[in-house]
C-alpha cells in the first residue's frame, strides 16, 4: 500500500460503502482521488475580511484532506488567523506548506491548468464562468453555480467554517466521476445532491450565536483528542474574543490514517501523542491543557470532577453514557456515522446522553471523511458559542447540503429505554432536592 | 398532519402483502421537508417480523435515513400492524424511530386486513419526557 493510500484509508472505505456498496478496490478510490484537481480562487477583497479568509481556508484544508489536488487561484495576502494548522505569515506560503504535509503525494499548483471544478471567493475571483460562487457572512453561507461572484464579508469566521465543508463535499462531487472510472463501477443512484445550490444559515441551528460578539467560555473538558475535538479547536482558535481553558483527555498516538480528517493534523506529527499535538496548538486566549488517558470506568475517577461544560466526541458509545452519568451541568455530544453528523446537547433534567445515542457500536475500523468530521465539530463549536442550554439535536448530512433535508434540527425528547436509566435518576434527583428544601 | 387517501390505501396494501395477515409489518409515512404537515409518501424498511412483534437493524434504518435524503422528505408517522386490536404495547413503546417531540406512532389492528380506514386503529404522541400518549385522530392526523 503507498503513502497516499494509507493516509486515505478511513476516507476511501467510507466512499467505498456509500458509493459502491464495499464492492470497490479502496486502493484506487485513494489513486483517483489524488489524481484529481479542483481550483480555489479568491480575490483580495474576499480575502481580507475573517468570514472570506476562513471559507478559504476551511476548503483548503478539508478538501485537501481528501487527497484532492488543489490549484490556488488567490493574491499571497497576510494571514488574518495564525494559528494551527498554518505556520506561514502570508496565505498562499501557509497554505503550500500545509498542503505540502498532509496527504502524501498529493497535487499542489499555482498555475492554471485541467480542473474538475472552480470555486470562487469574491466578485473578482479568476475562476471561470462555471465557477460555484461562495459567497460568506458572519453565520451564513450560500454557494450556487455561475451566479457571478458572490461576497465575502464578515468579522466572524462561523459562516467561513460552513462554506470550506461545503466546498469540499461539492468538490469530492466533482471528482466522483473519475474515481468510478478508476474502480470500474457506478456509484449507487439516486443518491443525494451536497450543491450547489446550498444554503446554511448556523443562526437558523443557534439563534443564540447573534447574541453575543465576546465569547467567555470558562472551563471546558473535551472528552477525546480525537477529528471531533480538532475540528472544534480548528473553530475555536478563530474565533475572536473567544476565551477558554479546554481540558484534552486522550490517551493515544497519532496514525497517519488520521490525517484524512484531524483538522489541526500534519502528516509529520504521526507517531506524537494526540495530546501533545493538541496542547501545542494552544494560541491566544485558547488554552488547552492535556491528560494523557481515556475516559474509561477505571479512569474516571482520577479525572473528575468535570468541567461544568464537556463537549464529547469519541466513537465509543458507552463512554457517551459515562460521561453523562457524571452529570456534567452542559454537555455537548458530537459524532459521525459516515454521512451524518450530529450534535446533541442537554442539561440536567432533560434528555440525557443515553436517551439519544443508544446503541453501541461494534469494534471496527470506522469509515471517517474530512468534511462531515468538520460539521461535528463546528456544531459543537456553535453550541459551545452560543452558551445555550436549550437541548438541540441537530443532523447535518454534508452529503446532501444540496437539498433540504441537508440540515435539520429536532426537539429531543426522553427515551423509556435509556440505557442509564436517566428518567428514574432524574425523578430521584429531583425527590432528593424537593427533600433538600 | 394530513394525508391523502391514496397514500392510506397504498399503506395498508404494503402492510397486508408483507404480512400476510399472520405477521405484525412495519413502515414510515413521510412527506417533504419543505411541507411539514404534509403527508404524500411511505418508506418500508427492510424488517424481520412475525406474529407478535417486528424489528429493524439499524443497516435498514441507514438506509431508510439515506433515500429520505435522496427523496428530500422526513418521516412523520411511523406505522405498525397489530395481531388484534391496536394500542400501543410497551415493546411499541421502544421502538421510536426518532426521539423526537411531536412524532407520531400508528398502530393498525387486525394485521391491517379490515376496511382501509382509521377505524380501530390507535395513535400516539411522543411528548416532552419521552412517553407515548395517545391523541385523537382529529388535529394529529386526518385524511385529506
Amino acid at each position: 500500500m503507498s503513502a497516499h493510500q494509507a493516509a486515505l484509508t478511513r476516507t476511501t472505505l467510507l466512499l467505498n460503502q456509500e458509493w459502491f456498496a464495499g464492492r470497490a478496490d479502496e486502493r484506487l478510490i485513494a489513486d483517483a482521488l489524488v489524481a484529481g484537481t479542483v481550483r480555489l480562487a479568491a480575490d483580495a477583497e474576499a480575502l481580507s475580511s475573517r468570514a472570506g479568509q476562513t471559507a478559504f481556508v476551511t476548503a483548503f484544508m478539508l478538501t485537501a484532506r481528501l487527497g484532492v489536488g488543489i490549484e490556488l487561484a488567490a493574491p499571497n495576502v497576510p494571514v488574518i488567523d495564525l494559528v494551527a494548522p498554518l505556520r506561514l505569515p502570508r496565505l498562499l506560503d501557509a497554505l503550500l506548506d500545509l498542503g505540502a504535509d498532509l496527504t502524501p503525494g498529493a497535487r499542489l499548483r499555482l498555475t492554471p491548468g485541467e480542473v474538475q471544478e472552480s470555486f470562487a471567493f469574491g466578485k473578482d475571483a479568476v475562476a471561470g464562468d462555471a465557477a460555484v460562487a461562495v459567497g460568506v457572512g458572519d453565520f451564513e453561507t450560500d454557494l450556487a453555480r455561475g451566479a457571478g461572484g458572490a461576497r465575502c464579508e464578515g468579522e466572524l469566521p462561523f459562516g467561513g467554517f460552513a462554506a470550506g465543508a461545503a466546498v469540499a463535499a461539492i468538490a469530492l462531487r466533482a471528482i466522483q466521476p473519475r474515481v468510478e472510472q478508476a474502480v470500474g463501477l457506478t456509484a449507487r443512484t439516486p443518491a443525494p445532491s451536497p450543491g450547489p445550490p446550498v444554503h446554511i444559515s448556523l443562526l437558523d441551528l443557534f439563534p443564540e450565536l447573534a447574541g453575543g460578539r465576546s465569547y467567555d467560555l470558562g472551563d471546558v473538558d473535551a472528552i477525546s483528542g480525537g477529528a471531533i475535538t480538532n475540528a472544534l479547536l480548528f473553530c475555536l482558535l478563530r474565533i475572536p474574543a473567544l476565551t477558554v481553558r479546554v481540558r484534552v483527555i486522550e490517551g493515544q498516538d497519532i496514525e497517519l490514517s488520521n490525517v484524512n480528517r484531524y483538522a489541526l493534523l500534519r502528516a509529520s506529527d504521526t507517531g506524537r501523542h494526540k495530546i501533545d499535538h493538541l496542547v501545542g496548538s494552544a494560541a491566544g486566549n485558547v488554552k488547552i491543557g492535556g491528560v494523557a488517558s481515556l475516559y474509561t470506568k477505571d479512569s474516571r475517577a482520577v479525572l473528575l470532577p468535570l468541567a461544568k461544560r464537556v463537549v464529547v466526541g469519541v466513537d465509543d458509545v458507552q463512554a457517551r453514557w459515562l460521561v453523562q452519568e457524571d452529570n456534567p451541568a452542559w454537555l455537548a455530544v458530537a459524532a459521525t456515522g459516515n454521512n451524518l453528523a450530529q450534535l446533541t446537547s442537554h442539561v440536567p433534567g432533560g434528555p440525557c446522553a443515553g436517551c439519544l445515542h443508544t446503541t453501541p457500536l461494534p469494534p471496527a475500523t470506522t469509515p471517517t471523511i474530512s468534511f462531515v468530521s468538520f460539521f461535528a465539530g463546528l456544531l459543537q463549536a456553535c453550541a459551545l458559542a452560543s452558551r445555550s442550554s436549550t437541548p438541540r439535536n441537530v443532523h447535518v448530512y454534508p452529503f446532501a447540503l444540496g437539498g433540504p433535508a441537508g440540515v435539520m434540527s429536532f426537539k429531543p425528547t426522553r427515551n423509556p429505554d435509556c440505557p442509564i436509566a436517566c428518567s428514574s435518576r432524574w425523578s430521584l434527583d429531583q425527590q432528593s432536592h424537593e427533600a433538600c428544601s | 398532519m394530513a394525508l391523502g387517501q391514496e397514500v392510506l390505501e397504498d399503506a395498508f396494501g404494503h402492510l397486508r402483502r408483507c404480512g400476510c395477515g399472520r405477521v405484525e409489518c412495519v413502515l414510515y409515512l413521510t412527506g417533504p421537508v419543505a411541507a411539514p404537515t404534509l403527508i404524500d409518501g411511505l418508506l418500508q424498511p427492510v424488517h424481520a417480523a412475525g406474529p407478535g412483534g417486528y424489528s429493524v437493524s439499524s443497516a435498514a434504518i441507514g438506509e431508510v435515513w439515506r433515500e429520505l435524503l435522496v427523496r428530500e422528505q422526513s418521516v412523520r408517522v411511523q406505522v405498525h400492524t397489530h395481531p388484534g386490536p391496536a394500542y400501543h404495547s410497551a415493546t411499541d413503546d421502544s421502538h421510536a424511530l426518532v426521539h423526537s417531540v411531536g412524532f407520531l406512532s400508528l398502530v393498525i389492528p387486525d394485521f391491517a386486513m379490515g376496511d382501509v380506514g382509521f377505524d380501530g386503529a390507535y395513535l400516539a404522541e411522543l411528548d416532552d419526557r419521552g412517553r407515548w400518549r395517545p391523541v385523537p385522530f382529529e388535529g394529529h392526523l386526518e385524511l385529506l
